[in-house]
């Protein structure tokens, strides 16, 4: 429960942690952390637009991507604080569950009829089908390791710092949850999600006609995503046996760590061409093998 | 009381033929009810109670032994659901049809595939299952000729007969070898031969016959091509019913099959992902539905296959969470697949009557012109993807389960096959959410692509989508009712065990925490939707245009067609499709271009370089079958009539 | 003789132009348009008395001269011609516009669509929802339509792409919506000082550029008498065009980092604009430029204060600018977008008759600094920048030593300025304002404005007004290779190949 408040409270800020670290880099004082948020509040009070094309997933599908969100959310768990549901292969129902809200927002984008929302679902699907084996291989290999299947017994029986091989491919582990969740919420490298442009953006060009509480809910949904995958890589980072503040400060420190890092590639470096991305995301699958046969030599098996 | 029974079957399947035009639709349905409601008593009587086994005479040289078991039972009960819902959606898909010859031949083939099907799965002895086999091939053949309207469906009709019989020889000699051997007629005799001889060989022979009808690849070629060819209610019973015969056939075999388990299960896994990924990278570059849905087909055995392949080296290696999971995953997708697979060709056929095509290219925007038949596939389409809360989800996650469940258990190989299973089983299912995002999105949602025929999209009858929504409340019950389903799935997976064995608690899937997460998942949707509803209530809504950069000229074209929605998928998989581009790109000193145009076709990359050839070889060269090019379908009655002749004559003189 | 041949700024009287009949005029051309270094200025018609005049001038960037040769119909008697388009493409847009506006119709072009906005063109009926676009026929093939309202802040224009998923095979642009009817301005606006404020105004991000051109030609047609001050007019013209060079460059290299999304360029390139523009706005109160330049005197004296802030300026500049440039092409990821993205072949540029840094960044020497040159590149040997890849990269890249260079032509010009010892030019001259222009003049400027050469043609009646007024942007070469650099390119690198060249949608539309 603990882990699901936190996570709310810091996709509040999360966001804005980007902004404000990518406004520093350019030397601009930036708007404040709260920006996002000020943001998603204004649209709840806006009224809507609807495209008269558009039949009802396009009103529903908002709604189910958040739900199905906020459902995921319920079985991670925070390290000691349990997952409010946690069951034998529970990470299968995670990543069905945002499978679930991705796919009612591809559709909601082909609802509007619009070329550029279709472009934005190609892509969309197309990412999301190539990642999917990525975030399967790295939780089977940690279920190996483990020999448990479900979110909370696996971080609760991970960690282990001492052996130089596990902080390894704890790394590895973390980079592939961070690259996992830059292409679910469709950031640099792959997407870039402040150009503006319908051509080039993969995610924001889907919600083109998408406005008021809709849009709301869409950025806060993607905030939580965030907040959701901070909560997976903090997971690695804590041990059982650490008492509450520190498990709550690492998770903090973790946020802060991963929305400057975003903000810091956002900064420094040019988004991929839109040909090179499948490659890009298919190395994460390769990666996350990388750790299923590390783990393979830890246990003697190789 | 049984001969009554056939004597009742048999004036009803004349009457069908002597009624009215209007009427004919009713008594095929009152047929397919009859065969039904008795077969399923038995099937449901021997899943509550036990096996039942009949010996109808032993003196007669048929050797007829008629036997329900659970495997059986659970097959009778799948095949009676789908061949009832398509009748009854017949009524109002047949409804315009007027030509009385052909009706006729319709509804009869219906019913006698039905029968035969329902033999094939009651017969224990290898001669009258061969026959029965044999009239459901020849049934379907019929069935698929229909619509004949263009040489091209005479063709493929053809094709699938030929295949058909390819099929038929493998499992002659199959059965041959085995009568032989063994000297027993039923299939006991491969408990018998399989404990003394040990061969792979003599599976391999099943597998490819059974295997032929089940759509493996690569023996899948006419499934992509039959299903489109033929009516929809009848590509619902195919694809649904006909198919898992195939399947029923290779469990059938299974069963007596106690050795060699772990090389037999290898070898399904392996075949199974590759069935699975070239049936769905197939499936996403089709533009004509009924095509995806036959490659989508084809996906799906695939899963099955994996399944049952995980459940066979589960069993080999006494790991009995791994048997119990993927035997349970891969016999539950069986149903689950024949329910959404049949709702969406009734789908398909919806939009066939309100459209006139199943082309996706030409479609576009129907949601809103029919909520309740667009609502329905939607479900379908969410249920075959696997996503929570249809019953696709159910299934899968128990081969999901399975694999990440024994990871650690096992040694480095099934370690490394089970990484590749999940590994596929993943990719796939990513895939398929392609694959239905955009057969959905580009049939419909947004804006009509092209319209041929200039009438409006009304509305399907009730007669055609209520008995869609009793699909939909059964996909909905296996979600909800999944314990129960489980439960009877396990009484088939005994069967496979080589002794009793008491179900491990790792096996039994977490139904009840997953019911937990559906429910929330619903709860909070409702929740949300309530608050929008709130927010909204005092805000300005207002309706216009999707943005279109305010251009106010012609934006017809301006849509995402099927064809570029798969064009970065088929830039990745490429090597692993046979597409055929008829484009002259312009050139670079062409500065004013020319007028030019774009089309494309995917082809089964396998069906041209693999199958084709010997298939076309044999069609070209053997005389026999040149009669078929006469298109004339009394001819192919007669055709079957003549096969069937032979065959008694064959097994009366004891040549096989 | 079939042709007349003129310098750059140099007037002559119209009759003095050849009047050849419609096939030598057509072969004429066709003969000329065979050495490679002739490429095509200007090509328009008007309505002399009883006739409508085809005037057309080609400029021959090796002999320096600009030949003019015309044809001529009777007005009640408008007949169709055979379109040179077919053999010459880069005539296109040149037929296009002569028929839209007099309804000539050109027999076997290839691309007879609509140029402007249909406010005072020949046939109305032709609107900008009518507009004929290519399509690629069947089901597979998808079409994207972009703007007229865009996502950034640009001008209107539709481009209309021809899809296969994300291959663009075929782009369409379609422009017109600025058409403000700028050349008939110039007519029913005598004032001088109307005109010059019109020229300062065809195109926003040239107005230097544009406003020279407009200012060196008046002076030729009023025969302004030049002193020996006159020197340092031509300084400051220089001066003032070489920084819009660079203002308007940084800012394209800014804006194309922010289309690969690399935020550092974009912001450090977006900020070194500023210094330079802010000092145009402390020479002469606009930061575009504005009002400096006016015809027959200078009315904003560069100061020893300007001289001193300017070189403070130039040095902060080139530190800062040296060392994102040097960041920016070196970062993997921003090359991996530039390299290989939309590139043109120096074929295609010369068939297309393409102009200015496009032309050279794909190998065309195409340069009026250099091959006709004005004010004080009359007194310097300017030695063009070319490149040879043709891609974004080669875009980015030019513009980048185009920077450089004209940072250090500005170093050498100032370092002129300071030594110099003549007086300052006139502040004023209300003289010019009552003069008659000469009578039955035509006069051509060419200018090299950042974006390529810019070609004002007047010319005047026997009154001395304006008969006559013709205005040639580099974007109405220029837009068809951005056409052409998308194909079988990505959709997605649409944007940064729209930067990459940057082309006027008003300087287009008039």
């Amino acid at each position: 429960m603990i882990g699901i408040l936190l996570t709310i409270v810091s996709s509040f800020f999360f966001l804005g942690i980007i902004a404000f670290t990518k406004s520093i880099t350019q030397g601009r004082k930036g708007p404040g952390v709260f920006q996002p948020l000020k943001d998603i509040t204004r649209l709840f009070k806006k009224g809507s637009v609807y495209s008269s094309t558009t039949s009802y997933i396009f009103k529903i599908a908002p709604s189910i991507y958040f739900c199905s969100v906020l459902c995921a959310l319920l079985l991670v768990p925070f390290q000691s604080q349990k997952a409010l549901i946690s069951f034998d292969g529970d990470f299968i129902m995670f990543a069905y569950l945002l499978a679930l809200g991705k796919f009612f927002m591809i559709l909601s984008a082909l609802d509007t009829g619009s070329p550029f929302e279709g472009m934005g679902a190609n892509r969309e699907s197309l990412y999301s089908m190539l990642v999917e084996p990525a975030f399967f291989i790295l939780m089977g290999s940690f279920a190996m390791y483990t020999g448990k299947t479900s979110f909370q017994d696996i971080f609760y029986n991970f960690i282990d710092f001492q052996n130089p091989t596990t902080a390894f491919l704890i790394i590895i582990a973390a980079y592939i949850l961070i690259m996992i969740a830059m292409i679910e919420n469709s950031r640099l490298p792959v997407d870039d999600p402040k150009t503006h442009l319908e051509l080039t953006m993969v995610h924001e060009v889907m919600i083109l006609d998408n406005s008021g509480f809709d849009l709301g809910i869409i950025m806060f949904t993607s905030s939580l995503k965030f907040g959701m995958y901070g909560l997976l890589i903090c997971n690695l980072f804590t041990d059982s046996t650490m008492n509450l503040l520190t498990q709550i400060s690492i998770f903090i420190l973790v946020q802060v760590i991963f929305a400057v890092l975003i903000g810091l590639i956002e900064s420094f470096r040019a988004r991929e061409r839109m040909k090179k991305n499948p490659v890009f995301i298919f190395t994460l699958t390769v990666l996350s093998m990388m750790v299923f046969f590390g783990v393979l030599l830890m246990m003697n098996k190789m | 009381m049984i001969l009554s029974f056939f004597l009742i079957l048999f004036v009803a399947f004349l009457i069908l033929f002597i009624v009215p035009i209007n009427s004919k639709s009713f008594v095929s349905v009152i047929i397919s009810l009859l065969l039904g409601i008795v077969s399923s008593f038995f099937a449901v009587y021997v899943m509550l109670n036990s096996p039942i086994n009949y010996l109808l005479d032993d003196t007669n040289v048929i050797k007829t032994e008629i036997g329900i078991d659970y495997l059986s039972a659970f097959f009778i009960i799948i095949i009676n659901i789908v061949v009832i819902i398509s009748s009854i959606y017949n009524i109002g898909y047949n409804k315009n049809q007027s030509n009385i010859g052909k009706l006729n031949l319709h509804y009869a083939c219906i019913s006698i595939l039905h029968f035969s099907m329902l033999g094939v799965l009651v017969c224990q002895s290898f001669i009258p299952f061969l026959i029965f086999w044999e009239i459901v091939a020849v049934s379907s053949f019929l069935l698929i000729l229909y619509e004949s309207k263009s040489k091209e469906i005479i063709k493929i009709a053809i094709n699938y007969l030929v295949q058909m019989h390819v099929c038929m020889l493998f499992l002659l000699i199959g059965a041959f070898i085995l009568i032989s051997t063994t000297g027993i007629y039923t299939f006991e005799s491969c408990k018998t031969y399989f404990e003394t001889h040990n061969n792979f060989f003599l599976f391999l022979l099943f597998f490819i016959g059974f295997g032929m009808k089940a759509g493996f690849v690569p023996l899948h070629t006419w499934l992509p091509k039959a299903d489109p060819a033929a009516p929809n209610s009848v590509a619902a019973i195919m694809s649904g019913a006909t198919i898992k015969l195939g399947i029923y056939g290779i469990l059938r075999i299974l069963i007596h099959i106690k050795t060699q388990q772990y090389e037999i299960g290898m070898f399904l896994v392996i075949i199974s992902l590759i069935t699975g990924l070239f049936g769905i990278i197939n499936a996403i570059v089709q533009t004509d539905i009924k095509k995806s849905l036959a490659f989508s087909s084809i996906e799906n055995i695939g899963i099955i296959g994996l399944g049952l392949g995980l459940g066979f080296i589960g069993i080999a290696v006494e790991n009995y969470s791994l048997a119990f999971l993927g035997l349970a995953g891969s016999i539950l997708h069986i149903f689950n697949h024949a329910m959404f697979k049949s709702l969406l060709f009734l789908g398909a056929g919806n939009i066939y009557i309100q459209t006139g095509t199943t082309n996706m290219s030409l479609l576009g925007g129907i949601l809103n012109k029919a909520k309740v038949s667009g609502t329905i596939f939607l479900i379908a389409s969410l249920a075959i993807c696997g996503l929570p809360p249809f019953n696709g989800f159910v299934s899968e996650f128990l081969i999901y389960d399975g694999i990440i469940g024994e990871f650690n258990k096992g040694n480095v190989s099934i370690d490394v096959l089970l990484l590749v299973s999940l590994f596929g089983i993943s990719i796939i299912g990513g895939m398929s959410i392609i694959n239905f995002t955009r057969m959905f999105g580009m049939t419909f949602l947004g804006k009509r692509r092209m319209n041929l025929s200039n009438s409006e999209i009304k509305e399907v009858s009730p007669w055609m989508y209520i008995p869609q929504i009793f699909l939909v409340l059964i996909i909905l019950s296996i979600v909800i009712f999944s314990t129960y389903y489980i439960e009877y799935v396990h009484l088939v997976i005994h069967q496979f065990l080589p002794k009793y064995h008491v179900i491990p608690s790792e096996a039994m899937a977490p139904q009840p925490q997953i019911l937990i997460v559906i429910g929330i998942l619903i709860l909070s949707i409702m929740i949300v939707s309530f608050i929008k509803h709130y927010f909204s209530k005092s805000k300005i809504i207002e309706f216009g245009p999707t943005w279109g950069c305010g251009y106010t000229g012609e934006t017809s074209k301006m849509q995402y067609t099927p064809s570029s929605f798969s064009e970065s998928f088929e830039n990745i998989t490429g090597q692993l499709l046979n597409t055929n581009i008829k484009f002259k790109p312009i050139d670079k000193l062409e500065i004013f271009p020319t007028s030019r145009a774009y089309t494309k076709a995917n082809n089964d990359i396998l069906d041209e370089n693999f199958l084709d050839p010997p298939i076309h070889y044999i069609q070209k060269n053997l005389k026999l079958f040149s009669i078929f090019k006469s298109g004339n379908t009394q001819t192919y009655v007669w055709y079957a009539f003549l096969f069937l002749l032979i065959l008694f004559i064959l097994t009366f003189s004891e040549i096989i | 003789m079939k042709s007349k041949e003129i310098k750059n700024n140099e007037s002559i009287s119209i009759y003095e132009i050849p009047v050849l009949k419609y096939d030598d005029f057509y072969n004429h051309i066709l003969l000329l348009f065979k050495k490679t270094e002739i490429h095509c200025l200007s090509y328009f018609a008007y309505f002399k008395e009883d006739f409508l005049t085809f005037i057309c001038c080609l400029a021959n960037d090796e002999e320096k001269n600009i030949s003019i040769l015309s044809h001529e119909m009777p007005k009640s008697n408008l007949q169709s011609l055979a379109s040179l388009t077919l053999k010459i493409p880069a005539l296109h847009i040149f037929e296009r516009e002569i028929a839209e506006n007099f309804g000539i119709k050109f027999e076997n072009h290839p691309w007879l669509k609509p140029v402007r906005y249909s406010f005072e063109r020949e046939d109305r009926n032709k609107t900008m929802n009518n507009y004929p676009f290519f399509k690629i026929e069947g089901n597979d093939t998808h079409e994207v339509g972009v703007g007229p309202i865009h996502a950034g802040i640009i001008e209107p224009g539709h481009f209309r792409f021809s899809c296969h998923g994300e291959i663009v095979h075929h782009l369409e642009i379609q422009l017109g919506y600025q058409h403000r009817g700028i050349e008939k301005l110039y007519l029913s606006k005598p004032h001088l000082l109307q005109q010059t404020i019109l020229s300062e105004n065809i195109s926003g991000d040239s107005a230097i550029a544009h406003n020279l051109a407009f200012v060196n030609m008046m002076e030729t047609l009023y025969n302004t008498e030049k002193n020996v001050s006159w020197i340092k007019i031509d300084l400051y013209r220089s001066l003032a065009l070489e920084l819009e060079r660079i203002a308007i460059h940084v800012g394209d290299l800014s804006n194309m980092c922010l289309d690969v999304a690399y935020q550092l360029g974009n912001a450090v390139f977006g900020a070194l604009r500023t210094p330079v523009i802010n000092f145009l706005q402390l020479w002469c109160g606009n930061r575009f430029g504005k009002g400096l330049l006016r015809v027959g005197y200078n009315p904003h004296p560069f100061t020893k204060e300007l001289y001193e802030k300017l070189v403070i300026i130039l040095e902060e500049f080139d530190l800062k600018y040296m060392e994102m440039q040097h960041r920016t092409f070196s970062l993997p990821s921003v090359l991996n977008r530039f390299q290989k993205c939309g590139q043109l072949s120096k074929m295609q540029m010369q068939t297309i008759g393409a102009v200015g840094m496009s032309a050279r960044m794909a190998g065309v020497e195409r340069d009026i600094r250099q091959s006709h040159p004005f004010n004080y590149f009359q007194h310097i040997a300017y030695e063009p920048v070319i490149l040879e890849n043709g891609d974004v990269y080669a875009r980015a890249m030019m513009r980048n030593m185009e920077i450089q260079k004209s940072m250090s032509y500005i170093r050498v010009m100032l370092t002129q300025i300071y030594r110099l010892n003549v007086e300052e030019p006139q502040k004023y001259n209300p003289e010019i304002y009552t003069k008659k222009m000469n009578p039955n003049q035509i006069s051509i400027s060419l200018t090299e404005g950042w974006r390529g050469e810019i070609c004002h043609v007047g010319i005047t009646n026997e009154e001395g007004n304006l008969l006559h007024y013709k205005i040639k942007d580099p974007s109405m070469h220029n837009w068809t290779a951005l056409a052409l650099a998308l194909r079988e390119n990505e959709i997605s690198d649409f944007p940064i190949n729209n930067k990459s060249f940057n082309l006027s949608y008003c300087g287009h539309d008039l």
